[in-house]
């Protein structure tokens, strides 16, 4: 409902015009003539190819923006998602242990090293994503810090001496909403969990994380 | 072959600039909207080449944008007190679009009501359709801090919608 709500907000507001986009374009790039020129006299060619692109990118503008009503505003559902794009690697979790022991993960009935499923894990750094197919919990560590100010209360919870976010999910609202867990680590690292489960779930499973976070 | 300015104004201006009228009206847009282009043309050439676009600019209008955030507020404010949305003021029909029914004032309240950190994660969700690791390349935060400021974002809209929605059923 919230995200419908948003999404919908000032959706009126209509495309740029074309004139708009020619005006827009002549006066952002209007302060370099001069770099522009000297780029043009170095390659012709070149800049013919970039002023036949002007032609076809304004034409295009006439046909609106990419995308006028975005499908939804919403949490991923809990899958098996790389989130480190080019910088991540599909792993076992043999190799994810190998690759970095000190990375926090759960021991219970839930979530635990025998049905985790897919695990993407990044080459830059010790972040990792595991999917539990089981329970649908996905577990999610990346670089990042928790900031509590102006959170209710309600939500803020200690797991383990940590400070921890816990958000009940909305299963009825459009999309559905998982409940999700941060907790910040130590490390400087959050580590999320999301599923579309009661929330005291998810701390079940945090309250189980090896090596203690 | 590198990317090409023309080829990124080509593919970003329109949704760059509808996002930021969103924000801040039409007129407010086309100059912020130039003003990104032109930043990001003064700069095109120290871009890295492996860094995607589309974030980048976002996180060049968000400088931007962060010397309007009170001017936004003020904005928003005055929807949910006229139920006029000055967004649409520079529009003859502005007057005619107020709709006594509609929830869009609450949630301008709402939207008022959040931290402007928070404003601009979930606007650059909701409205530039970034994903999380985007914003968190746009803003220079950590991704897990964009996650749980956007966790927080949600949950606040969705509590003050739900007071406004209960206190308007004990009014009525």
């Amino acid at each position: 409902m919230t995200d419908d709500l948003l999404i919908s907000f000032r959706s009126e507001v209509p495309p740029p015009k074309e004139a708009t986009a020619k005006r827009i374009y002549a006066r952002a790039t209007s302060g370099h003539r001069r770099a522009l020129t000297r780029r043009l006299t170095v390659g012709v060619a070149v800049g013919v190819a970039a002023l036949a692109t002007i032609g076809f990118g304004v034409s295009a503008l006439l046909q609106g923006p990419r995308s006028e009503t975005p499908d939804a505003v919403s949490v991923p559902p809990p899958s098996a998602t790389n989130l480190f794009g080019p910088h991540g690697k599909q792993v076992t979790m043999s190799q994810l242990l190998a690759d970095d022991p000190s990375l926090p993960l759960p021991d219970s009935p839930l979530a635990n090293a025998g049905n985790a499923g897919t695990i993407w894990e990044s080459t830059t750094g010790p972040s990792a994503t595991v999917y539990y197919p089981s329970s649908g919990i996905e577990l999610d560590i990346v670089r990042g810090t928790i900031d509590t100010t102006g959170t209710p209360q309600s939500t803020i919870q200690a797991i383990d001496g940590l400070t921890a976010l816990v958000y009940p999910g909305v299963p009825s609202a459009s999309p559905p909403v998982p409940a999700q867990l941060f907790l910040g680590l130590a490390s400087g690292h959050v580590l999320q969990l999301k599923a579309f489960r009661p929330a005291a779930d998810l701390v079940a499973v945090a309250e189980t994380l090896t090596p203690k976070p | 072959m590198g990317r090409s300015f023309d080829a990124a104004f080509e593919a970003e201006f329109a949704p760059l600039h509808r996002y930021l009228a969103r924000r801040l009206g039409v007129s407010a847009a086309d100059d912020l909207a130039a003003e990104t282009f032109a930043v990001a043309f003064r700069s095109w050439d120290r871009l890295d080449p492996e860094r995607p676009v589309r974030p980048w600019l976002y996180g060049i209008a968000a400088n931007l944008v962060r010397h309007h955030w009170r001017k936004e507020r003020r904005m928003l404010r005055a929807y949910a007190r006229t139920g006029v949305d000055p967004v649409f003021a520079e529009e003859d029909d502005a007057v005619e679009r107020a709709d006594a029914d509609s929830p869009q004032p609450e949630l301008a309240t709402a939207l008022a009501g959040l931290r402007r950190d928070e404003r601009e994660i979930l606007l650059l969700h909701a409205w530039a359709e970034l994903t999380d690791s985007e914003i968190a390349d746009a803003l220079g935060l950590p991704a897990g801090t964009v996650k749980s400021r956007l966790s927080r974002a949600r949950e606040k809209l969705r509590n003050q919608l739900t007071e406004v929605g209960q206190e308007a059923v004990e009014a009525s």
